[in-house]
């Protein structure tokens, strides 16, 4: 029998479970209130969307919906300047879903080294680990970093995260466990295929990298790479192992913004998992996006130079954003490639931000996809984060 | 067989890793760590370190991701210096008398390429004396180091004597310019 992939509903004693240890351990070796106020920070965000219609669909007359997508929280825990505990659960879909987000360890190795073990967000593509809702300008995610590259990722593995060349080269590099080959779907790709960690099979390791490069004031450039197998002990599957390869940039200056993204993943085996599972899975998906985005808010700093800002923190941005990926760019040989997968999706709205952690957003969708199917889509949002 | 033997590895790496995290935790130089971090705290207003830098920021600072690339990226320009962050604001200390790397700390966050982070004000305290030139300019000059920056104090502040210790907590300006870094006075105390 083919289990597929899970997402845990709300009651997963999993994740409630090992929740629970953190917030003990992390409270265990505090003596007194104060040094526990001292040690524990929370944090979260709420991220609260109007769709219409809803998402998924290319059916312009399927209904609208407006839900709390996303209420997360977390803490982090210093047991001393150099130990620290972090974690983070997300309530999806007015809190029917509880998704594990990361609940992990960092030691301080060094000053710019640390050794991190524990549910690790994957450091692949720019907005897996910072996915907080403020910090892009659409309503919803980008698609591409859903369907292809799947935000939210994370695993459970051990691994290194650091920073050298002064500051300006960022790197992470994790051992994990790897993805879940018979979640894997025609239109979603590996999406899910991810063990976020919930008592996630191990049969199968991955390794994943990721380096950050600042070459200039304002510009920063990133690449991740992810290999690894993907049949956790799935009878008849075989030998399955995934590769991706994501490289993006970004570059603001003077209250203009410019991402790029390019994603290409790659599954050895697609056959055996495409017959396994009944879904045409891609042996080849990729993608790419860019996005503009001007500040209309954005003032020259006081004392003059290259630094900036925003009239009293406020920023009002009008963005626009193009996207084109195929889930099943290439699929193994006797399977047809379903024309759906092969989306391109322009998004234009404005996101205003009264101070820097709050967003009102507004945006519409123009989505295309292989078999001339077109939607339009009208989002409105609300984010926050703290 | 080789999946399960990744399977083991893996997991004895990660309880390696816990082990570790664990032993470092019930280590006496540890231990002495987190009471150090807490004693320090209480008694912050009384033994205030010999100059500490501090880097008041907007943006995503609460994820842990962000929150690890901040205090990653003050460590690596701060020579030595020891970053806390704090709501919006990172603290870079410096317990003994040596010649801070201003610039370069200010710097690591205000070039930075973090999502959405802005370095916004530094503050800047320092043990030290106050000299002024004839013509009425001033001078602070760290304790046992001789660096020194130019201090603007305010024309109503009683200036202390030339060459008196005094605690400076000043605002850094001309960060954002390829220029000199210059201070404004907000608050002087003389010390014994």
């Amino acid at each position: 029998m083919v289990l597929p992939a899970k997402r845990c509903p709300a009651s997963c004693p999993i994740q409630l479970a090992a929740v629970s240890a953190c917030v003990l351990l992390a409270s265990a070796g505090a003596s007194s209130a104060e040094e526990v106020e001292d040690r524990l920070r929370f944090h979260g965000y709420i991220d609260a969307h109007y769709n219409n219609p809803v998402l998924g669909t290319m059916n312009s007359s399927a209904p609208s919906v407006a839900e709390v997508h996303r209420l997360a929280v977390g803490f982090t825990y210093e047991f001393t300047s150099a130990i620290r505990g972090e974690a983070e659960i997300d309530f999806e879909h007015d809190a029917q879903e509880l998704e594990l987000e990361y609940a992990y360890v960092e030691c301080d190795l060094a000053s710019t080294l640390a050794l991190r073990a524990g549910a690790l967000l994957m450091p692949v593509g720019p907005l897996n680990e910072p996915h907080e809702p403020v910090g892009y300008y659409s309503v919803e995610r980008p698609y591409i970093e859903r369907s292809l590259i799947p935000t939210t990722w994370s695993e459970f593995g051990v691994g290194v995260a650091g920073r050298a060349v002064k500051g300006a080269l960022g790197y992470r590099a994790y051992l994990v466990t790897g993805l879940n080959a018979v979640g894997f779907t025609t239109l979603n790709g590996i999406r899910g295929g991810r063990e976020g960690g919930e008592a996630a099979s191990a049969n199968e390791l991955a390794g994943v990298a990721r380096g950050e490069y600042s070459p200039a004031s304002g510009l920063a450039l990133g690449a991740s790479i992810y290999y690894g197998g993907a049949n956790q002990g799935v009878p008849g599957l075989g030998s399955i192992f995934v590769s991706i390869l994501s490289l993006d940039a970004r570059y603001r200056q003077a209250g203009f913004e410019f991402r790029g993204l390019a994603a290409g993943i790659g599954v050895d085996g697609a056959d055996s998992v495409s017959a396994v599972t009944g879904r045409t899975i891609g042996s080849s998906m990729n993608g790419w996006s860019l996005e503009g985005a001007c500040n209309l808010l954005h003032r020259k700093a006081v004392d003059g130079g290259t630094g900036g800002g925003s009239v009293g923190g406020k920023a009002l941005y009008l963005f626009a954003r193009y996207e084109d990926f195929d889930t099943n760019a290439e699929v193994p040989t006797g399977f047809t490639a379903d024309p759906q997968a092969d989306r391109q999706i322009f998004t234009t709205g404005v996101s205003y931000l009264p101070i820097d952690k709050v967003a009102f957003k507004t945006d519409f969708e123009f989505w295309e996809d292989g078999s001339d199917a077109k939607l339009t889509r009208f989002n409105l949002g609300v984010a926050l984060q703290f | 067989m080789q999946a399960q033997h990744r399977s083991r590895i893996l997991a004895i790496a990660v309880i390696v890793a816990g082990f570790a995290s664990g032993v470092a935790m019930l280590l006496p130089g540890a231990s002495t760590a987190a009471t150090a971090a807490a004693a320090a705290k209480s008694t912050a207003a009384t033994e205030a370190p010999f100059a500490r830098v501090y880097l008041a920021i907007r943006g995503c600072t609460s994820c842990s991701h962000c929150r690890a690339n901040i205090r990653q990226m003050v460590r690596a320009n701060s020579e030595g210096g020891e970053a806390r962050l704090r709501e919006d604001q990172v603290e870079v200390r410096y317990s003994k008398p040596r010649a801070i790397p201003l610039r370069e700390v200010i710097r690591s966050l205000a070039d930075n390429r973090l999502h959405d982070l802005s370095l916004v004000d530094v503050l800047f305290e320092g043990l030290g004396s106050i000299t002024t030139a004839a013509d009425g300019s001033a001078r602070f000059t760290l304790h046992e180091t001789g660096q020194a920056f130019p201090v603007m104090l305010a024309a109503a502040a009683r200036r202390p004597r030339d060459g008196q210790q005094v605690r400076l907590v000043a605002v850094v300006n001309g960060w954002r310019e390829k220029q000199g870094l210059t201070l404004t006075a907000r608050e002087i105390r003389e010390e014994i």
